[in-house]
């Protein structure tokens, strides 16, 4: 059993009327690429900075290495690396110096420091770009320059807080190896994002949250196996009498069917020959149809299941 | 840790291309147009022979002696120009002269405006009906004493002993660089103000990523106070020294003293600044907006436009002076060059000082919050 | 009209310190105007003293009774230092001192320094002081001299003192009378600095807001032809300016507690120019995009440096000569000699008043044609500087 990172254990946050977390509980460990994924508004930049100790919360403890979190906690934080949502650097200060800068907020020793600094930018790739102020970087080398600012002094825990927002898909990619990279050098991770696909991407295990509450947790997989949806198959058909319909609808595993003039899908829980059945049925009653798709469930499937919403337009 | 903070601070604020551009700059376009402007203005307010035009309507050998002997003093009072009334007329109205003196049976004024030299006009043509009213009281009385009467009258006397305070440049119009240099000063609380910003959670991202790293609030703060304030006192120093030695202004008073109260004030610019940001949720740049505001107003009552202002709030409401920060800034650099006992100035240091510690202890209570109710 | 709409709202949330600027101006200009009287008639300048009494004697009575008439008296300052400040402020012109033992000194015919003074600036009310005091113990000795004890003797003076010269005040006739209307042309010769302050400090941050490359872009692109972008951006503006002018032509007619009339509707004309002259001085200053410190400080250099050399706070009169012909480069000067003429300082002309107009119109001219060629250099190439990633 791998050392608890962070805990948190019935956290309550209220703004006014507004409950923001509602005994919201976490725990993670060593080596885990943790995502907190869930809507806007539904409390997970709150979690980070009750976490690091920001925000004043109403019920509730963290814990961070073992130890409960304060903000005095000074040995804890330097081992904290953060990623904030918005871009935190000094405009008049070139891109080395933002970076030396904030990593000499963590370690003091200059020499130890210059080499943390050098191995960031290579990290993020902005060699080129040592001696720019940010205002003359775009808004991809912006985020890179973000994250070399956070991870510079070689943090055991990194939070990440939607750090792919406004990122071309070259820089996100890379960010997305990047942290991949920084976990397999041992560090943990706490991702936040309301991109599924990035989540299920890099994630080991993941949480949902939804309105201040944590609505499942676990590994894609088994986020997945909670829900009944295990296959959806579309099929495109311009003509479906309906005794087809309802033969397909009793088909094992089959429990829902939707049609809508030209396209027909199928939702199944388990079994393993769903998409053959269907089509078996459909030979059998003289139907010509079009393409047909066979899709497994996404964490938005997750979503939509546990919530009854969707989570976001996954498209930008 | 605190090296590493300061030196990035100090790195950070003189990059700002505002505060080294026009902070340093201001002055020195303000200074030297105030020089231009207000260069020999005070002598012109200084008494100097009233120049006058006098017309003779009939002989009166009396009065002549009486304006010739106000014209040939060492200093003299009078400058007469004798000539006709027509000319006169157009002298005065050209402004060349201050009044017209017809002298006939008497002597008689005539002027165009009101102020103190007609005034003064007035009372040279009263001491001449003076000599007439004590000429005639004479004769009525004592006929033989005349000669020793009007000897009395005409006695030169120094009946004033001067014990006036000294000051080292008695030129008023000093006071606007002071208060230009009171309100470079003031004008610190753009650094300070920064401070507060990029050090709060709630204020900025950049405050939050501070507030989560492993050095403590207090030693970033201190660092970024400090770093304000050598910025600012560099500027300062820069100020007082164009002023000084590339326009000449005359300071008066202990050289050293005008800069260390100069950098004094730019510390309390800082502070007001600092203080300013720490209050509220405000954002950054509703927060600037009222610190320059309230720092115009300050420098407004402080005499920066109108110089007489000062004055005026002195006998209608002295607090004021006493509590308007940019008064008590300029009224220290007032006080090296008018009291030679260093206890005004002293008093106003101290002020100054006080001004500093409360603006940061609150500033400093406001933020050292390490937890916020929201961000 | 989605500009100007829009470009209106923006100054809508710049009017709260607009109208903190606005207020405080008010009440100054309310204190200020309170020094104006009526000059047409003679009236003696009256002089601010402190006299101290010390010997409390006939003799020192009738002095202080000769020099207090005519001027005010301040009481004595308990601290030296606040008579001192009160000198250098020349909130007192001159302090006096009769010491004790004055009576008996002037009886005995000493006069070499028996009163004590205090004045720092050898100013003329000073000069006058001086001689009057002087002339007092002149006179006393004059009469001493016919055999009257020095306490008959200062009574003869006091009466012999009272005696005050006729003043014939003659003006040349401007049309205006001097001194009329005085309140309200000096609420109106200090408008320049706050009508600059106040719409430089507005009208600029509004305009960079209106000028931030993202929303220019946006412009760009849509239908909209830049004539008529910089027409409605000018046409909101001079609405803004034009509601803060007016506010102060009102203000002014409160201060004056009278319609304008006559020649005075000129100087409302005049306070029209100087506030577009502003309004274009604004625009043309927020081309460049500066920072909101940036304005504060190019405001405080611009109106401070050309209300100092232009005579909106000191008098023109009192400037030298070379200042005043380095003013006439600025549209201040010609504000001030405008409000000059009409409150009868200087010969009211009316081609003169024309000229100055016209000038100041020039001025607003020159900075809309300044401010458009600015816009088309910096603005219509749209060359990023940005590296792209």
């Amino acid at each position: 059993m791998k050392p608890t990172v962070v805990k948190i254990d019935n956290l309550v946050k209220r703004y006014g009327e507004l409950v923001a977390l509602d005994h919201f509980s976490l725990e993670i460990k060593e080596g885990e690429i943790f995502g907190l994924l869930g809507p806007n508004g539904s409390g997970k930049t709150t979690t980070i900075n009750c976490l690091l100790s920001l925000l004043s919360f109403d019920k509730g403890e963290i814990e961070v290495f073992g130890r409960e979190m304060t903000p005095t906690s000074y040995d804890i934080k330097r081992e904290i690396g953060v990623i904030m949502q918005n871009v935190a650097v000094l405009d008049e200060l070139s891109v080395r110096e933002n970076i030396d800068y904030f990593c000499g907020l963590y370690i003091a020793d200059k020499e130890k420091r210059k080499a943390c600094v050098e191995d960031a930018i290579k990290f993020v790739g902005l060699e080129d770009f040592v001696n720019f102020r940010p205002k003359k970087l775009s808004g991809g080398l912006l985020r890179r320059l973000n994250i070399a600012c956070g991870i510079a002094h070689k943090p055991k825990l990194i939070i990440l807080d939607e750090p792919t927002v406004a990122v071309d898909p070259q820089s996100r990619n890379r960010i997305l190896e990047g942290i991949q990279e920084l976990n397999r050098e041992g560090a943990t991770v706490i991702y936040t994002s309301h991109y599924m696909e990035e989540v299920e991407q890099i994630c080991t295990r993941i949480a949902i949250m939804d309105k201040g509450r944590k609505i499942a947790e676990g590994t894609k997989d088994e986020l997945k196996g909670m829900i009944r949806n295990t296959e959806s198959v579309s099929i495109e058909i311009l003509e479906l009498p309906e005794d087809v319909r309802e033969k397909i609808a009793h088909l094992p595993h089959v429990y829902e069917t939707d049609y809508d003039g030209t396209k027909l899908t199928v939702r199944c829980s388990g079994g393993r020959h769903n998409l053959i059945r269907i089509l078996a049925v459909l030979q059998e009653a003289e139907l010509g149809f079009g393409r047909v798709y066979s899709e497994l469930p996404t964490l938005n499937d997750v979503f939509l299941e546990i919530t009854g919403t969707a989570l976001r337009d996954s498209k930008e | 840790m605190f090296r590493h903070n300061l030196a990035y601070e100090l790195k950070e604020v003189l990059r700002v291309k505002e505060f080294v551009l026009w902070l340093m700059l201001f002055p020195i376009i303000l200074g030297t147009l105030f020089k231009v402007a207000f260069g020999s203005i005070y002598t012109k307010e200084l008494f100097d022979t009233i120049p006058v035009a006098v017309v003779t309507a009939s002989e009166n050998a009396v009065a002549e002696e009486f304006l010739k002997g106000m014209a040939e003093e060492e200093n003299p009072f009078l400058a007469p120009e004798f000539t006709d009334e027509e000319n006169a007329k157009q002298l005065l109205f050209d402004g060349k002269v201050e009044g017209i003196l017809t002298v006939g049976e008497s002597m008689e004024l005539t002027v165009s405006r009101t102020g103190i030299v007609p005034t003064m006009l007035q009372e040279l043509v009263s001491r001449y009906k003076l000599y007439e009213t004590v000429i005639r009281d004479t004769l009525a009385k004592d006929p033989a004493a005349l000669q020793t009467v009007l000897a009395k009258l005409s006695a030169e006397v120094n009946a004033c002993r001067d014990v006036s305070p000294s000051a080292e440049n008695p030129d008023v119009y000093v006071q606007y660089f002071y208060n230009l240099i009171a309100m470079v000063a003031i004008c610190g609380n753009m650094t300070g103000l920064h401070v507060s910003t990029n050090n709060q959670a709630n204020q900025s991202q950049l405050g939050a990523r501070k507030n989560c790293s492993a050095t403590p609030k207090g030693i970033y703060l201190t660092a970024g106070l400090l770093g304000s304030c050598i910025a600012q006192s560099v500027s300062m120093v820069l100020c007082v020294t164009f002023l000084r030695f590339v326009l000449r202004v005359n300071f008066g008073g202990n050289l050293l003293l005008l800069y260390l109260a100069a950098i004094l004030s730019g510390c309390l610019g800082v502070a007001f600044g600092f203080f300013i940001g720490s209050i509220g949720k405000m954002r950054h740049e509703g927060k600037s907006a009222i610190a320059i505001t309230i720092s115009m107003v300050l420098c407004f009552l402080s005499g920066l436009m109108m110089g007489n202002i000062k004055g005026i709030l002195a006998t209608k409401a002295p607090w004021v002076n006493r509590f308007n920060p940019v008064a008590v800034i300029s009224d220290s650099f007032y006080c090296l060059n008018m009291y030679s006992d260093y206890r005004r100035f002293i008093s106003k240091i101290v002020t100054i000082t006080i001004y500093i510690a409360v603006f940061t202890v609150l500033g400093v209570l406001f933020t050292r919050r390490k937890k916020y109710a929201s961000i | 009209m989605q500009v100007f709409k829009a470009f209106l709202r923006v100054l809508k949330s710049k009017f709260g310190s607009a109208v903190i600027y606005i207020v405080l101006f008010f009440l100054v200009g309310l204190l200020m105007t309170k020094n104006g009287s009526d000059e047409s008639v003679w009236e003696k300048s009256k002089m601010d003293l402190v006299i101290e009494d010390l010997d409390d004697t006939p003799e020192s009575r009738a002095l202080t009774e000769y020099i207090s008439k005519g001027n005010r008296i301040v009481p004595a300052f308990a601290d030296e230092d606040d008579l001192t400040d009160a000198l250098y402020y020349t909130t007192v012109d001159y302090a006096v001192t009769i010491p004790k033992g004055f009576a008996e000194r002037l009886a005995s015919g000493e006069t070499e320094g028996i009163f004590e003074c205090r004045n720092i600036h050898v100013s003329y009310a000073a000069t006058n002081m001086q001689m009057q005091l002087e002339k007092f113990v002149n006179t006393v000795a004059a009469y001493q001299a016919l055999g009257q004890t020095t306490q008959e003797a200062s009574q003869a003076a006091l009466a012999a003192l009272s005696d005050e010269a006729e003043v014939t005040l003659l003006q040349k006739d401007t049309g205006e009378k001097k001194g009329e209307n005085s309140e309200l042309l000096t609420f109106f010769r200090y408008m320049p600095y706050i009508l600059l302050s106040v719409i430089m400090n507005t009208l600029c941050p509004a305009m960079v807001a209106m000028n931030r490359k993202d929303f220019r872009y946006r412009t760009n692109c849509s239908g909209i032809r830049p004539q008529s972008y910089t027409l409605q951006i000018f046409g909101a503006s001079a609405l803004y300016v034009g509601a803060i002018w007016a506010v102060f032509v009102m203000a002014g007619g409160v201060i004056n507690s009278t319609m304008y009339s006559g020649r005075l509707w000129l100087a409302v004309a005049n306070a029209l120019l100087f506030a577009l002259f502003s309004a274009v001085l604004a625009i043309f200053v927020s081309e460049f995009s500066p920072g909101d410190n940036i304005v504060n400080i190019l405001t405080q250099v611009s109106t401070l440096g050309m209300c100092f050399l232009c005579g909106v706070f000191i008098d023109q009169s009192l400037l030298g000569s070379g200042v005043l012909s380095a003013a006439k480069f600025l549209p201040a000067y010609w504000y001030v000699r405008v409000i000059r003429m009409l409150s009868g300082d200087i010969p009211f002309e009316a081609s003169e008043v024309a000229v100055a107009l016209g000038i100041e119109a020039g001025f607003v001219a020159v900075f809309v044609l300044l401010a458009i060629l600015v816009r088309r250099a910096r603005y219509t190439s749209a060359v990023s500087r940005r590296v792209m990633a």
